[in-house]
């Protein structure tokens, strides 16, 4: 069954016309929240509530847009809702109201030097600040341009550019400190981080 | 030498610069060292993070035995008690409610052979008196009239049930 076919059916009543869709989605969904989450349990949890809540608001996609997106939508918002009420995340930064976070020692490292192996580097991405990771996700995980991810944040391009860079300015902070040893938490990190101190 | 902002390189990079903006900045980078530099780390930093966020083997495994089919469509089926089903409720079990109570008024009255009834039930009282006696008492005494919010709870409970049980699932 095509994806358009399924939809119309779910829209005229036939609930299991969903499953081809869950079944055609359900791996690309469970990856975005398994990034945006951090864990395999939370991301199992969106991704079901994503698709439920895709269901239920089946009437309000615009079926000459593509689906993916707008399910991709769906799942990032409720990620970022599961990840503000477990309040795991250090404080949300607010554009206007935030310096430029200074460079580290670190210099010249690529991040991949300062992480001596990637699973620092996703962990520290899983620790950076919720409007950042957001970002981070769509543009390098799920490849996403600048003007799709736009689509899906309602952010300015411009905002954009500004949260990948200070983004991976606080992951060679925080990565560099690491090195170096400073045994910070995340969380105060990112207040160090975005003072200078 | 005017260098372009670290988050101007960054959009370069990336190919979100207009035609304008792509130009100068070529112009630049091809002049300028260090910002040659600085782009070279803006795309190892690319590199590393998109190969450090794609899946992991282990990641992929798990993702790959994860149906979530199954629990979308129990998600699915279970019906969601809105405001429309409360009112619908409460209109079958108030009046429903009140037609119990008066109708225990006129069991009451039948048992105690009061109104139209009287003769019927003389006769029947006369030839059974201890069932009669059993049913004045229920009635006369008003007990079983007193209980219609018991029945009116229990509807209601009913009426909930039926509302939020899931539905068949029909292979």
């Amino acid at each position: 069954m095509d994806e358009q076919h399924a939809i119309h059916r779910c829209l005229e009543g036939d609930k299991e016309a969903f499953a081809a869709i869950v079944g055609q989605y359900q791996a690309q969904v469970l990856a975005l929240c398994l990034r945006m989450t951090g864990n395999r349990e939370d991301a199992a949890d969106t991704a079901q509530q994503a698709f439920v809540q895709a269901y239920r608001h089946l009437d309000r996609y615009d079926p000459h847009q593509p689906f993916r997106p707008w399910l991709f939508k769906i799942a990032t918002n409720q990620c970022i809702g599961l990840l503000r009420r477990r309040k795991h995340q250090s404080v949300t930064l607010e554009e206007g109201r935030i310096e430029s976070v200074p460079d580290p020692e670190g210099g010249a490292a690529s991040l991949i030097d300062l992480a001596e192996d990637r699973e620092r580097v996703r962990r520290a991405v899983a620790e950076l600040p919720l409007n950042y990771r957001t970002v981070v996700v769509q543009y390098y995980f799920q490849q996403l341009s600048y003007q799709e991810i736009a689509r899906q944040t309602g952010l300015s391009i411009g905002t954009i550019s500004t949260h990948l860079h200070r983004a991976k300015q606080l992951l060679r902070r925080w990565l560099a400190d690491e090195e170096v040893g400073t045994g910070e938490a995340p969380r105060t990190r990112t207040a160090s981080a975005l003072s200078g101190r | 030498m005017k260098h372009p902002a670290p988050e101007q390189l960054q959009r370069y990079l990336a190919g979100e610069t207009d035609l304008v903006q792509t130009e100068e900045l070529t112009e630049h980078l091809a002049r300028c060292s260090t910002c040659g530099e600085a782009l070279a780390l803006l795309a190892a930093d690319d590199a590393a993070l998109s190969g450090s966020l794609s899946l992991t083997e282990a990641e992929a495994a798990w993702i790959a035995e994860t149906d979530l089919t199954e629990p979308v469509r129990r998600a699915i089926a279970a019906p969601r008690v809105g405001i429309q089903q409360l009112l619908l409720g409460l209109l079958i079990i108030v009046p429903g409610a009140y037609m119990l109570q008066t109708l225990t008024g006129l069991i009451a009255d039948l048992v105690s052979a009061r109104g139209p009834f009287a003769l019927t039930v003389n006769l029947l009282r006369a030839g059974t008196p201890y069932l009669w006696e059993t049913l004045e008492y229920l009635f006369n005494g008003g007990l079983l009239a007193s209980l219609w919010p018991l029945f009116a709870l229990g509807a209601a409970a009913w009426l909930w049930r039926r509302f939020t049980k899931e539905e068949q699932i029909h292979a």
